[in-house]
């Protein structure tokens, strides 16, 4: 007897493929890669057993870049074609950089777009250059470990970042190849991993004091969803500060001056380095530098002193976390918990100071370094598809307010700091002057009343407003986040309609160009040549449209379409199916928009479907006919 | 999608129109809602429903915020029921700008005084206060069916307006405190 198989209501037909999926943190000092494998989210190790990836990379004249610990240690001997810390320069201009680079061992040069590049034997190379060959190294590893290509990554950025930070920072991953599921604020990866961990509920604070970034977030946890409350922090503020300092202390001790030379340099700050681990245990450590006539200079340095050194960074840690109370409506008693995370929080005075100012033992369960990327690749493991039906929700935060430039230097805000994300926020401007015919729109982000004080975004100008009386035209800037916590923004002249022809220009970042052209010349040097990578590219893409049509198909095929609309999807992504298995990008770029544009009606009646699903709590099939 | 989002907030969220509103059944309801639009659940998603994630989560997160917090919420309910509201106008009300004016300088004395933490703290304490006492007097003009307490409701609502914005210096007199 043939028995007919019926599957479990709910369950689709189509066996859901299991997807690769990692998180990556991509930090200042070290960078890390997860991933989830039998439900359990583990960091990867490279050959030599190492879960960390100093984040340094060589560049030498005609060689690939040297990515890892070979380049930190080649850091001592060629400081100036080895680049560490490269995440401080990310979104940074030049001149802000110029405060510290006396400080930095590099040379730099300017570019034409504001951004600093570093002078190496290799050439000229961005810090969004340096972080691709960091995130590079780490898809490598994930790919050799996993056995495959990824599907997708979760990159995690301080919760402070702002936008040309952010920005930096995809561009980067997209130099590197990787599909970026989507921007993660380290605090709330670092929530995730310990609530889901604990499934603890409550109001929970997050410090994440690492090598180069301070971050505070405070998140409420319920029912499986993590709402960010409020965020605070400082993007230029961390470890290395630490290390910074305790190297000028020893530097002046021993009466070495500000001319020290760049690999020198290092050696101080790598001693300073050794020095702050050391005294996470011991009272005291003693210290070596060689003065430029070759005589040496020893000294000790107690915890006492060490910590008293140190007391003017922490107290810069702790009034971002009043803010961030003060912005959650909240106070220190309203905490559950105090998470500890990045690599700065092991150092006892750290802890202490922490504890006391909300009055509980911080929790350090989970180690502090590995604890983010955890907390991505639980988060890459749920978007990439492979855990249909979880509930677990991020509402995350922005964390600086972002306005427009207006009369007399002023910022006009549209969206204030710790908005929800994804936010949508129109705003309408005038004209100032009769038969003024175009408008200069200038974006800006943070906190200050001046532009002067903000950090200028970008610059794009509104053209063809129809000639009125001063005062007359209308036009609404629309501002739009979305929830990688990146900006978008559109214009438009309403009496007329006329659209902005919005071309951005980053303030310190590359445009979308600039990016091509990056990609285009890293492939010069690349086995594969342009055109193989545009072509898997778009087979990629293809592959998850289609998956994502066959799935819609499945669930509400019946419900929401009329048999020709079936048709006519059916015919369209056979179409893309057929034309995928050649080598012609173009025709299958062009397969792949018409499947697009056939199921536009379909997606909005889908998402018609769950709206009205969430609106009444009724289920598919009871509003489907 | 049209039908969901040309609703005004409250209905949006299944919630009676009324300024008593109950925080906890608009917190739960926003949060349902989320779990279906948000945008991490159409990462694999075609391009149009992708787009669409994002616009309708974020008049999602734009209406849960107006109906949040007590001022948006008044402002909101007033404008629901025809009042025209222009924050450009200043009162006409002798007895608020007066009270306006005392206030002002009480700022001010705070921002030069020998402890200026300690007297920021009394005066955001004091603030609050008022505005406590303003919501309840609210939340009964919102449900007086007289049609002139939609005057008295504005009034107060202008008045809660000017109470928050000292409340906004206030809080940044602390911010520069700690620069």
């Amino acid at each position: 007897m043939v028995l007919f198989q019926i599957s479990e209501p709910g369950e689709t037909q189509l066996q859901r493929q299991h997807h690769l999926a990692v998180g990556i943190d991509l930090g200042t000092t070290n960078s890390l890669v997860a991933t989830v494998r039998d439900g359990h989210a583990a960091t990867l190790i490279d050959e030599q057993g190492d879960h960390h990836l100093p984040s340094v990379v060589r560049y030498l004249a005609e060689e690939k870049p040297v990515v890892g610990q070979e380049a930190k240690e080649a850091a001592y001997h060629d400081p100036l074609n080895t680049v560490a810390s490269a995440k401080r320069l990310l979104g940074r201009g030049v001149a802000d950089i110029e405060a510290t680079a006396n400080r930095l061992p590099y040379e730099f040069s300017k570019s034409e777009c504001g951004m600093p590049y570093i002078r190496t034997a290799a050439g000229d190379i961005s810090p969004v250059t340096v972080s691709a060959d960091i995130l590079k190294s780490l898809r490598l590893r994930a790919e050799a470990d996993l056995g495959g290509e990824l599907d997708g990554v979760v990159i995690t950025v301080p919760a402070y970042f702002d936008d040309a930070q952010r920005q930096a920072t995809k561009d980067a991953a997209r130099l590197a190849g990787l599909n970026v599921l989507r921007l993660l604020n380290e605090p709330t990866a670092a929530a995730v991993a310990y609530g889901l961990d604990s499934g603890s509920e409550g109001i929970h604070v997050v410090y994440d004091f690492g090598g180069g970034t301070f971050d505070v977030s405070i998140l409420r946890f319920s029912r499986g969803v993590f709402e960010v409350m409020s965020t605070a922090g400082d993007s230029a503020l961390g470890g290395d500060d630490v290390d910074r300092i305790i190297a000028e202390w020893m530097m002046a001790e021993a009466g070495v001056g500000d001319d020290i030379e760049h690999g020198q340099l290092r050696r101080v700050i790598g001693e300073a380095n050794r020095a702050k681990e050391a005294l996470t245990t011991a009272e005291s450590v003693t210290l070596e530098i060689e003065r430029s006539d070759g005589s040496q200079w020893q000294g000790a340095l107690t915890r006492a002193e060490f910590e008293a050194l140190i007391e003017p960074l922490i107290q810069r840690t702790l009034r971002p976390c009043r803010r961030a109370l003060r912005d959650a409506g909240l106070t220190a008693a309203d905490i559950q918990d105090v998470v500890m995370v990045g690599g700065s929080t092991r150092i006892p005075r750290v802890r202490k100071a922490v504890g006391e100012f909300f009055g509980r033992e911080p929790l350090v369960d989970i180690d502090p370094d590995k604890v983010v990327a955890v907390g991505a690749a639980i988060q890459a493991d749920i978007l990439v598809g492979n855990k249909p039906g979880d509930e677990m929700l991020l509402l995350d935060v922005i964390p600086l307010s972002l306005g427009l430039e207006t009369m007399g230097g002023l910022v006009e805000k549209l969206v204030p700091r710790n908005t929800t994300i994804p936010v949508v926020r129109a705003q309408e401007f005038t004209t100032f002057k009769d038969g003024q015919v175009a408008m200069s729109i200038h974006v800006v982000q943070g906190e200050r009343e001046l532009v002067a004080d903000c950090r200028s975004l970008a610059r794009f100008e509104l053209r063809g407003i129809p000639a009125m009386n001063a005062g007359a035209a209308r036009i609404r800037v629309t501002f739009q986040v979305d929830a990688d916590g990146l900006l978008s923004v559109s214009a438009q002249e309403l009496t007329s309609g006329v659209e902005s022809s919005i071309e951005i220009k980053p303030s310190y970042g590359l445009t979308d160009m600039e990016v091509e052209k990056m990609l285009a010349d890293s492939l010069r040097y690349a086995e594969d040549d342009v055109k193989k990578r545009r072509l898997h590219e778009q087979l990629v893409d293809s592959a998850r449209l289609i998956e994502a049509v066959e799935a819609a198909l499945d669930v509400d095929g019946e419900g929401l379409l009329t048999n020709k609309e079936c048709i006519s999807i059916k015919a369209a992504l056979q179409a893309l199916k057929d034309i995928q298995q050649g080598e012609d990008v173009a025709a299958i770029k062009a397969a792949h928009d018409r499947l697009e544009r056939a199921t536009s009606d379909f997606a909005a009646r889908r998402m018609n479907v769950h709206i009205n699903e969430a609106l009444s709590g009724q289920h598919l099939d009871q509003i489907s006919d | 999608m049209e039908s969901s989002f040309s609703q005004d907030y409250f209905e949006l969220f299944n919630l009676p129109a009324t300024y008593d509103l109950d925080g906890e059944a608009l917190t739960r309801r926003y949060r349902e809602m989320q779990g279906t639009i948000h945008p991490d659940r159409f990462v694999n998603a075609t391009e149009k429903e992708r787009r669409m994630s994002v616009q309708l989560t974020a008049l999602l997160n734009e209406a849960y915020q107006v109906l949040k917090a007590p001022l948006s919420r008044a402002k909101y309910l007033l404008q629901l029921r025809g009042v025209d509201i222009d924050e450009s106008t200043t009162s006409k009300d002798i007895a608020f700008l007066t009270e306006q004016m005392a206030l002002r300088e009480r700022l001010e004395e705070v921002r030069h005084s020998a402890d200026v933490e300690h007297e920021l703290m009394r005066l955001a304490g004091e603030l609050q206060q008022r505005l406590t006492g303003l919501r309840q007097t609210l939340q009964c003009a919102f449900q007086d069916e007289d049609p002139a307490a939609l005057e008295r409701a504005h009034r107060l609502y202008d008045e809660m307006q000017f109470i928050s914005r000292l409340n906004e210096e206030l809080n940044e007199i602390e911010d520069a405190l700690d620069q």
